[in-house]
Order: structure tokens, then C-alpha cells, then sequence
């Protein structure tokens, strides 16, 4: 067995000229995965902006606000927001933020800036396609947002846009901002199938020498299963989006049963099921949620063994329950429906499983404070959003016990309890583990260090403000506190039994929870120009192959001269070893032997 | 930093939990034999899902404390532990699984007997709750105690007729038509559920149940209140802009009352 | 350390290219240059992967449908639409160009460019004569007076026809594009391997549209 490091000789690829050609319509996937990093951070913000509209209408309904008037004079006449437009908001920002930034980002963004570099490959298996499948992204986001700008503006039926709501022009003020979300939303299932064939092939077919599967780090197995996942759930959305579309625009009746009256006025369509659509949304919807965690998962698995100096613990035990995850969670789409009309028995089967999928959840947490067990754990922002994320993972997954049994679930389907419940694990938990992949790549990325400091602030803020946002909506969900509703002036017992003190907390907490993410948007504008240089290759220690690459990474990652991998991805610690970790490229013996560990 | 990061989580841990057990934000009263069972289920829930939680986030914080970067010894070389894995998969699939089923009789009493039409109680009342935008519409069956048939071309709102029943019919000349859930106390009632446009649903807090009101379908609910009171109906799924208004009363009262308020009705239905 | 380079001495051309383990052969390279692909048997692997990748997202596309048409057959209003005799025609016409294909790529394989040219073009007007056939079904429907509204049974046909002539036209124009490459003095062994996978393609779509004919046979 060979005592030194080995590398592959390989032909490099030519590379790109001109502006264009490097920057704007690129095929170099790192370029794309910053492309991707920059829609999700806009959508967010977008996104963002839109609860806060929510938020202070939620508590000062009457209010009239000058900007609005402008931006939206039919929506928020004399700047005040109709409860239409309150609806319209709410559906954005749910599609923004589940469609735009969090099946972009993770897996778009980081997945294709590091999944190559990763398994060691020059660039995934087919760059004009990825793309491609980026552009079609960006199309589809203008697709969604110019809805606000068409007669009868944004659709107003959720994110979930259940017929006949979603189905009937009479039935809303909406009109083809409805059918312009359909076509996004299509635009958007055929650009991300495109983006998971690139990864699925890329991760199989392109792994450098000595990159066994089972020596890939969590991150690739989370992009993987994700992009898995997503191929086999988007198809089903386009279906149902595209029935859809036929229904509102061809006078067919796949959703739309016969009877109808809306308004005093009869419509002249029969036989179609509401609960067709939530079906097949749902047999999509459900897969997708694990879409939006399991990168994250896998960055969250990555970063703490890192700052743990500590291998992952149950490695083979963290795969499988990835594979659990993804398999199960093609069986459990029924728990959206427990009190949709659906068959009840069909119910205690979806909630057996569902209670089931739980479980490599919790093997999953299990193995996330093991490995931080025992191990020598350095506190640097990127381990904060880690530990951050084990946290909020536990307090959002730990209501899913609730909403999964049906007989509980009567109660709080479609109250603020679900709202919680999905915000902890979906709009932080996922976004923490975004926070902890951009300040640990950042340097390898921009060759510059994020402000400390800064990011520590914003993490303990962030934590502050999201345990104060989404902590009571759980205590209003316990009200029996409907969600979607445009404010509580309508229902008495909403304001008896003190909502609108919450709602009011909750307001306050968003608004410096949503400043707070302000200041972490300014240290990454400020960082990627000013921020202090970091010129060596690894500067966290870290063991995969991104580290043995200069920062930013050379236009084909390994300028020729690949790794040849000798050892799994998380070898921090081991016995016998001169420094506190071996990369995956050092063999097991090294040719300098200090007689000392080197402890830092 | 590790010991500001420990007491943090364990503080914000508890700034979920306290609230959720001591706070003033819990159900409100249950007014019917199955919610305090469901209430029950509730119960053992939230003790089990709290215990996990404590313990979970106790142990995060005791990790950011104790395995800190100024201790001494290097972090120990350990890749895993197939016994820890196999004794946490089994005893959460137990753990879990046994919540799921221990409330399966408090689901089953809530949809099963209605959804295969089984014999309730043969005195039960039944009416009909009709839903529309953005209003809840209820029907008796009046004297006569049939419902008459409806037609969609009949409906009038305007008119009174929401429902689109055929008054010309002798079954349906005597329902009632009226937006106050009213119900006498002790006595059975099982719930038809329509909708004559896009989705609602019926959802009572007191009650602990809810169930979609689904064009198309008549869905069905049983329950046998037995406290009188006001309560409030709330639409629990988006149906338009007028979904956080549309709400109805739910009048729970004593059965001689209630017999009062029917003959009311069909007075003013003359 | 002490760096050493790997003792294969010839350099291989772009890109390591492999799943992990395998010491590659010095002739068989792997990945290509903006190009997506490279030659030989390392893009055929991907290729070819990709095509099942890709065939098994269409898949739920139809599986979902399928889905749907099942739950609205059980309706009251499915009227029973009797398929318009072309269908046989363009079937057949399908079938067969699945069998030029496969000639195609036996040309492909040992005979060179000139060749495979006649039969990948041979292939894609077969497939252009499918799609006009599915045309001409549709333009029978519509004389019948099976619409879109009301006829739930008729809107599955032409949406499941209308999915299905879609991907077989993104299939005609890769077909093309093999055409024009095998005209071109370029690298035959990249063109190769995409005839191999896009033949998967094709008869993927024959299998698909057999299944589909199938589903309105039974259910429509």
C-alpha cells in the first residue's frame, strides 16, 4: 500500500472565454450553483417582505400604508390590504419560499457547487443541461412573480391551490394569475426532473478513483436521494398541474364535480373530484418537504463532525435512514388528508406509516448528538447554525407526533399548529442548515472569510427571533386558531381567548427576526469584496476533497490532477494520526511522523 | 461561548414547553364524551413528545458544554454503535407506532360508524350543514321528519332557499332552513356535510373534530354534546376572501328548548 | 508528502469519468469538453443512464395521469369514445421505426457515420409519419364531435396522445441532431454512444405509447 498521496492525471477541458461565457449563460456548474444561490437569496428576501405584509395586517388590519397604494392600488385600496389581497400575499410567499428557495437553494445551489468537487469530478455529467434547467428556473420565478401584475393579481388559493377554488373564475377575484402560477409551477417540475437526471447520473457515473459510495460524504447522499426524490414526485405536480390548467382553460372537469353554485349562478360542469387534486398534490407535496431537508441533513452531518474533530456516528446508519426517508415518505401523503372526506380506514394506515418515517428522523438527531459526543468541539458560526439546526429539528419534528395521529389531527388540521409545526422544520431548520453551508463554503467559494462576529449575531437573533415567531403559533393552534385567515375580527372566540396578544408577539419577534437577516445579507455583500482573505486551501480542517483545491477553485476544479481517494470522509481523530484529521486523499501511513499529536 | 450556547438551548426549550403546559392557550372546554377522550390522547401525546424534547434538547446543550474545545483530551475516535442504533430504531417504532394506535379508537368512533352508515342511535337528530361562501346554511327536516329533495336550479339565496330544496315537494315543503346550528343537549346528532361551491370545513373547537365540506360528497359526523352553550362554528379551509368571516353559531340547549325554537322556526317559515 | 503521479503514463483525455473503482483502460476515456458527453464507453454508460433516469420521470408524468383517468372512469359521465381507426396505422408506423432504430444502431456500431445517417433519418421520418397519424386521429374525434368539455373520457385521449407526440417529437429532433452529426468529420464515438442511448429513448416511447393505447382501449 502506497505511503504517499496519489492523484489522477487527467486532460483538462478548455476553458471559457468572455464575460458571457463565464458568467452569464455558463456551464460551469459553479457559476450555476452561485446563479441558483443568487435567485434563492432574492426569493427570499421576496418572500420575507411578503410576511411581513402578512404579519402587520394580521394585527393592524385597518391600517393604511402609502407604499401599498402605490405598489397595489386594486389590492390594498387607499393603501389599506382587502382580505383577497391578504390571501394573494399568503399564497406567494408560500410558493416563493417552498418552490424558490428551498428546492433551489440546497440542491441547486450548494448541490451543484460542491457535488462534483466532492466525488471529484471536473463538472457534472451534463453542464449545457444544468443550464439550462437553470434558466428554466429563472423563468419560472418571473412566470410567479409577474402574477402580481395581471388583472384580478396574484391567485389567492395557497400554495396548495386546492379546486374548485383554484378551478372556478367565479369563485375568486383571481383570474390569470392563477393560470400564469400553473405555468410557472410546470416550467419549474420540468426544469428540476431536468436538474435530478444531471445529479442522479453525475453522482453514479463520475466519481474519481478510490470514491466508493460508501465513502461519498453525507452532502453527496443528500443531494443524491434528494435529486431521486425529486425526479419521481415532480412528475406527478406537472400532471396535476397541467389537469389543472385544462380545467380553468378548456372547459374540461377533472376537478370540478357537477352542481355547482357560486353566487347564486350555476356552473356548467359535473363529475370531476376536488380530491383528485389533493392527491395528486399531495403524493408530490409530501416528497417535497423531504426535498427541502435532506440536503441539509447531509451539510448538518458534514459540519459538526467537522467542528466535532469527530467521525459522523452511524455513517452507514445515517445513509439508510436517508434511503428511509425518501422511500417512506412516497407513502405517507394521505396525513394531509385525515378530514378531506378521504376513506378514514385508508387514514390509520397513512398514520402508521407516518408515525413510521419518524423514526430514521429520530435515528437521524440520535446520531447528530453522537457524533458531537466525546468529540472537542470548536464553536465557529458554521457549527452554531449546526447545533442551531439539531435544536429546531427536534421542537418542529416533535409536533409531527401530534399531527400524525388523526384522531389529534381533527383538531388541528388547518390551524397555526401546522403553520408552526412546518415553519420550524421548513422556514428554519432548512434555512439554518443554508446558514451553515454558506459560512463553511464561503471561504472555498469567494477566498474570503465572512465576518465572525457578525455571523454569530445574527445566529443568536436568528434563533431568538424564530422561537418567538413560530413558538406561539403552536399556542394558537391549541386555540383552535384556523389558519389562512386574513385577520381574527371574524370569529369571536379568536380575540376571547387571546390570539390577538399572540399575534402581536409574534408580530414584533418577525420584525427583528426579518432585521436580523438584514444584517447577515450585508456581512455577505460586504464579505464577498472586503472580507478578510482566506488563502490557504482549508482553513476549518476539514477532510473532503473541496479542501484540497484552491479558493475559489480553478475553472475545472482539480486543474488536471485529481485525488485519488483512499479513505472515508469524516477521519477526524484517529488514533495514531499527527494531525486531527486525515483528508479523504491521505493514505494510512504518513511519510512525516511527528512524534506528538498536533492538538489545536 | 459553550456555556452561553448551552443555557440558550435549554432556555429556549423551556420558553416552548412552559408555556404549552402552564399557559392560558390550551383547548377550550370539551363538550362531548369523544373530545375528552381525544383530550386524553392529547394528553399522553404531549407528556411523551415533552419528555423526548427535554431530554433531546438536554442533551444537545450538555454536548455544546462538556465536549468543548478547551478540554484536554482529543475527541475519541468513534464511528458509530449498532447496539445504541438498533435500541433507539425498535424503540422509537414502538414508541411511535403505540401513539398511533392508542388513538385509533377516538378516530374510529369519530368517522368510522358514519362513514359505513352503521346504526347510530336511532333517535339521533340529523341535519344537514350546507356550506356556501361565505355563510353556513343548516337544514332541518321539519315535522315530517324527511329532508324533500334539493335541485341545484332551485337555489335562491335571495329568496331564502339556499339549499335548493323543492318546496313544492311534500317532503320538502316543511324543512328549515336557517344559519344557527341549534341542538338539544344529551342527544345524538349526526352532521351532513355538503357544499354548494368549493371547499369549507366544519370545524367546532369544543368539539375536537372537523371534516371538510366537499362539493360533490356528503360527508358525516356524529357526536352527542352534552353541555349547553353558545359555541362558534369556524371554516377551517380556504374557501376566498371571505374564509376568516365565515362563521356560524352552534346553540346548544335543553331539549324542551329546543323543541320551542323548532316550532319557531317553522312559523317563520309560513 | 510526496506526490506521485499515477503509472499510467499516456494522459487520459478529460476527466476521470468513473464510478469510483475502476482503473480505466488507456483507450476508453471518459468525459468531454463544454461538449456535454466525451467518447466511447464511459458516455455511453452516462447516456444511457440518463435515458432511464429520464424515462422513469416521464413515467410518473403518465402514471399520474393514468391515475387520474382511473378515479374519473368511475363517473357517471364517461362516455365510452371509440378510438379512430388510424391509431392502428400510427402505431404500427411506431413499431416499426423502433426496429429501423435498431438497425440504425447496428450501423452505428459497425459499419460508421454514412451509414447511420440513412437509417437514423429513415427512423425520424417514420416518426414524423407517427405524429402526423395522431394528427389525423385527431382531426376524426373531432369531426365526431368529441371535445374537450363534457367528454372526460375524450379530454384523457387527447391529453395522453398530445404528452406522448410531445416526447416523441423531443425524441425526432435528437434524432436529427445525430443526423447532422454523423454528416459532420467530428468525433464518431460521441455520436455513437447518443445513438445508443437515444435508441433506449425511442423504444421507450413505443413502449410508452403501446401502454398508453392499452389504458384507452380498457378505460376509454
Amino acid at each position: 500500500m502506497s505511503q504517499t498521496v496519489q492523484y489522477t492525471e487527467v486532460e483538462r477541458h478548455a476553458e471559457p472565454k468572455g464575460f458571457v461565457n463565464r458568467w452569464i449563460f455558463s456551464t460551469d456548474h459553479k457559476v450555476i450553483g452561485i446563479q441558483y444561490l443568487i435567485l434563492a437569496v432574492v426569493a427570499a428576501f421576496t418572500g420575507m417582505a411578503l410576511s411581513m405584509l402578512m404579519r402587520i395586517r394580521l394585527v393592524w388590519p385597518d391600517r393604511s400604508y402609502a407604499f401599498l397604494e402605490t405598489l397595489f392600488p386594486v389590492g390594498a385600496p387607499d393603501g389599506v390590504m382587502t382580505p383577497e389581497f391578504y390571501l394573494a400575499i399568503l399564497t406567494m410567499h408560500g410558493t416563493i419560499m417552498v418552490f424558490m428557495v428551498l428546492t433551489t437553494a440546497p440542491q441547486g445551489g450548494f448541490g451543484n457547487y460542491f457535488l462534483p468537487i466532492q466525488i471529484g469530478a471536473p463538472d457534472m455529467a451534463f453542464p449545457r443541461l444544468n443550464m439550462l434547467a437553470f434558466w428554466l428556473t429563472l423563468l419560472s420565478f418571473l412566470t410567479l412573480m409577474a402574477a402580481f401584475f395581471v388583472q384580478g393579481g396574484a391567485p389567492g388559493s395557497g400554495w396548495t391551490a386546492y379546486p374548485p377554488l383554484s378551478a372556478l373564475r367565479e369563485a375568486t377575484t383571481a383570474g390569470i394569475g392563477q393560470d400564469l402560477w400553473l405555468v410557472s409551477i410546470s416550467i419549474f417540475c420540468i426544469a428540476t426532473m431536468l436538474s435530478a437526471l444531471n445529479f442522479i447520473v453525475t453522482t453514479l457515473e463520475m466519481r474519481t478513483e478510490g470514491m466508493a459510495l460508501m465513502r461519498m460524504p453525507l452532502t453527496v447522499w443528500g443531494w443524491f436521494t434528494t435529486a431521486v426524490i425529486g425526479l419521481l414526485a415532480f412528475g406527478v405536480l406537472l400532471a396535476g398541474g397541467i389537469l389543472l390548467l385544462m380545467d380553468r382553460n378548456l372547459d374540461t372537469s377533472f376537478f370540478i364535480p357537477g352542481g355547482l353554485v357560486v353566487s347564486d349562478r350555476l356552473i356548467d360542469r359535473e363529475g370531476g373530484s376536488p380530491l383528485l387534486w389533493q392527491h395528486l398534490f399531495w403524493f408530490f407535496g409530501h416528497p417535497e418537504v423531504y426535498i427541502a431537508i435532506l440536503p441539509g441533513m447531509g451539510i448538518i452531518s458534514h459540519v459538526l463532525a467537522t467542528f466535532s474533530r469527530k467521525p459522523v456516528f452511524g455513517y452507514r446508519a445515517m445513509v439508510y435512514a436517508m434511503m428511509a426517508i425518501a422511500s417512506l415518505g412516497f407513502v405517507v401523503w394521505g396525513h394531509h388528508m385525515f378530514v378531506s372526506g378521504m376513506s378514514p380506514y385508508s387514514a390509520v394506515a397513512f398514520s402508521v406509516l407516518t408515525m413510521a418515517i419518524a423514526v430514521p428522523s429520530a435515528i437521524k438527531t440520535f446520531n447528530w448528538i453522537g457524533t458531537m459526543w466525546g468529540g472537542r468541539l470548536r464553536l465557529d458560526s458554521p457549527m452554531l447554525y449546526a447545533i442551531g439546526f439539531v435544536s429546531i429539528f427536534v421542537a418542529g419534528g416533535i409536533t409531527g407526533l401530534f399531527l400524525g395521529q388523526p384522531a389529534l389531527d381533527m383538531y388541528f388540521h388547518d390551524t397555526y399548529f401546522v403553520v408552526g409545526h412546518f415553519h420550524l422544520i421548513m422556514g428554519v431548520a432548512a434555512v439554518l442548515s443554508m446558514f451553515a453551508g454558506l459560512t463553511f463554503w464561503f471561504p472555498k467559494m469567494f477566498g474570503r472569510f465572512m465576518n465572525e462576529p457578525l455571523n454569530k449575531l445574527h445566529f443568536w437573533l436568528t434563533m431568538f427571533g424564530v422561537y418567538g415567531v413560530f413558538g406561539p403559533m403552536h399556542f394558537l393552534g391549541t386555540l383552535g386558531h384556523p389558519r389562512r385567515y386574513a385577520d381574527i375580527t371574524g370569529v369571536n372566540y379568536l380575540a376571547e381567548r387571546g390570539s390577538a396578544e399572540l399575534h402581536y408577539f409574534i408580530t414584533i419577534a418577525a420584525m427583528i427576526l426579518i432585521t436580523a437577516q438584514f444584517i447577515f445579507l450585508a456581512n455577505l455583500l460586504w464579505s464577498l469584496f472586503a472580507g478578510k482573505k482566506a488563502p490557504e486551501n482549508n482553513p476549518w480542517e476539514a477532510t473532503s476533497l473541496e479542501w484540497t483545491i484552491p479558493s475559489p477553485p480553478p475553472y475545472d476544479n482539480f486543474a488536471g490532477r485529481v485525488p485519488v481517494v483512499r479513505r472515508g470522509a469524516y477521519d477526524y481523530s484517529v488514533p495514531g494520526s499527527a494531525k486531527d484529521f486525515l483528508m479523504q486523499h491521505e493514505p494510512d501511513e504518513m511519510t512525516q511522523e511527528p512524534a506528538t499529536r498536533d492538538v489545536r | 461561548m459553550a456555556l452561553f450556547t448551552a443555557i440558550v438551548i435549554w432556555l429556549l426549550a423551556l420558553a416552548l414547553l412552559l408555556p404549552a403546559w402552564l399557559g392560558p392557550w390550551g383547548f377550550p372546554e370539551a363538550i362531548t364524551p369523544l373530545a375528552r377522550q381525544i383530550d386524553s390522547r392529547m394528553t399522553l401525546t404531549f407528556i411523551l413528545s415533552g419528555v423526548i424534547f427535554l431530554l433531546s434538547q438536554f442533551a444537545l446543550g450538555y454536548a455544546v458544554l462538556r465536549f468543548s474545545r478547551k478540554r484536554e483530551e482529543a475527541a475519541s475516535y468513534v464511528t458509530g454503535n449498532d447496539r445504541w442504533e438498533m435500541l433507539w430504531t425498535t424503540g422509537g417504532l414502538a414508541l411511535f407506532i403505540g401513539l398511533s394506535l392508542a388513538s385509533y379508537s377516538a378516530w374510529a368512533e369519530a368517522r368510522f360508524d358514519a362513514e359505513r352508515h352503521a346504526e347510530g342511535d336511532p333517535n339521533r337528530l340529523i341535519v344537514e350543514v350546507v356550506a356556501q361562501q361565505f355563510v353556513w346554511n343548516m337544514r332541518y327536516a321539519g315535522p315530517n321528519g324527511e329532508f324533500g329533495p334539493t335541485d341545484p336550479q332551485l337555489i335562491d339565496d335571495s329568496m331564502g332557499n339556499a339549499v335548493g330544496v323543492d318546496r313544492s315537494h311534500p317532503m320538502g315543503a316543511d324543512d328549515l332552513i336557517v344559519p344557527r346550528l341549534a341542538l338539544p343537549v344529551g342527544r345524538q346528532v349526526e352532521i351532513v356535510l355538503k357544499s354548494k361551491d368549493v371547499l369549507h370545513n366544519f370545524f367546532v373547537p369544543e368539539l375536537r373534530i372537523k371534516l371538510d365540506a366537499v362539493p360533490g360528497l356528503e360527508g358525516r359526523l356524529r357526536f352527542t354534546p352534552d353541555k349547553t352553550g353558545t359555541y362558534e362554528i369556524a371554516c377551517s379551509e380556504l374557501c376566498g376572501l371571505g374564509h376568516y368571516r365565515m362563521r356560524a353559531f352552534m346553540d346548544v340547549m335543553e331539549p324542551a328548548a329546543f323543541e320551542t325554537w323548532l316550532v319557531e322556526q317553522a312559523q317563520y317559515l309560513q | 508528502m510526496s506526490v506521485e503521479l499515477h503509472p499510467a503514463p499516456p494522459k487520459r483525455p478529460l476527466g476521470t469519468g468513473g464510478r469510483g473503482d475502476d482503473i480505466l483502460p488507456p483507450d476508453s476515456q471518459g468525459w468531454g469538453s463544454g461538449d456535454s458527453g466525451g467518447s466511447g464507453y464511459h458516455a455511453e454508460q452516462r447516456y444511457k443512464l440518463a435515458v432511464w433516469v429520464g424515462l422513469a420521470g416521464v413515467v410518473m408524468l403518465f402514471a399520474a395521469i393514468s391515475s387520474a383517468m382511473i378515479v374519473r372512469s368511475a363517473g357517471e359521465d364517461w362516455l365510452h369514445v371509440e378510438l379512430p381507426g388510424v391509431l392502428w396505422v400510427s402505431t404500427g408506423l411506431l413499431l416499426v421505426s423502433s426496429l429501423v432504430f435498431e438497425v440504425a444502431k447496428r450501423a452505428a456500431q459497425r459499419q460508421g457515420p454514412r451509414a447511420t445517417r440513412v437509417w437514423v433519418t429513415l427512423t425520424a421520418l417514420l416518426g414524423i409519419a407517427f405524429v402526423v397519424a395522431q394528427l389525423a386521429g385527431w382531426s376524426e374525434l373531432l369531426s365526431q364531435g368529441v371535445v374537450l368539455k363534457g367528454q372526460p373520457s375524450g379530454a384523457f385521449f387527447y391529453l395522453l396522445t398530445a404528452l406522448h407526440g410531445l416526447h416523441v417529437l423531443g425524441g425526432i429532433c435528437v434524432l436529427t441532431y445525430v443526423a447532422i452529426r454523423a454528416s459532420l468529420r467530428r468525433p464518431w464515438a460521441h455520436a455513437k454512444a447518443v445513438v445508443e442511448a437515444s435508441a433506449l429513448y425511442w423504444h421507450g416511447m413505443g413502449a410508452l405509447w403501446l401502454y398508453v393505447l392499452g389504458l384507452l382501449l380498457y378505460l376509454g
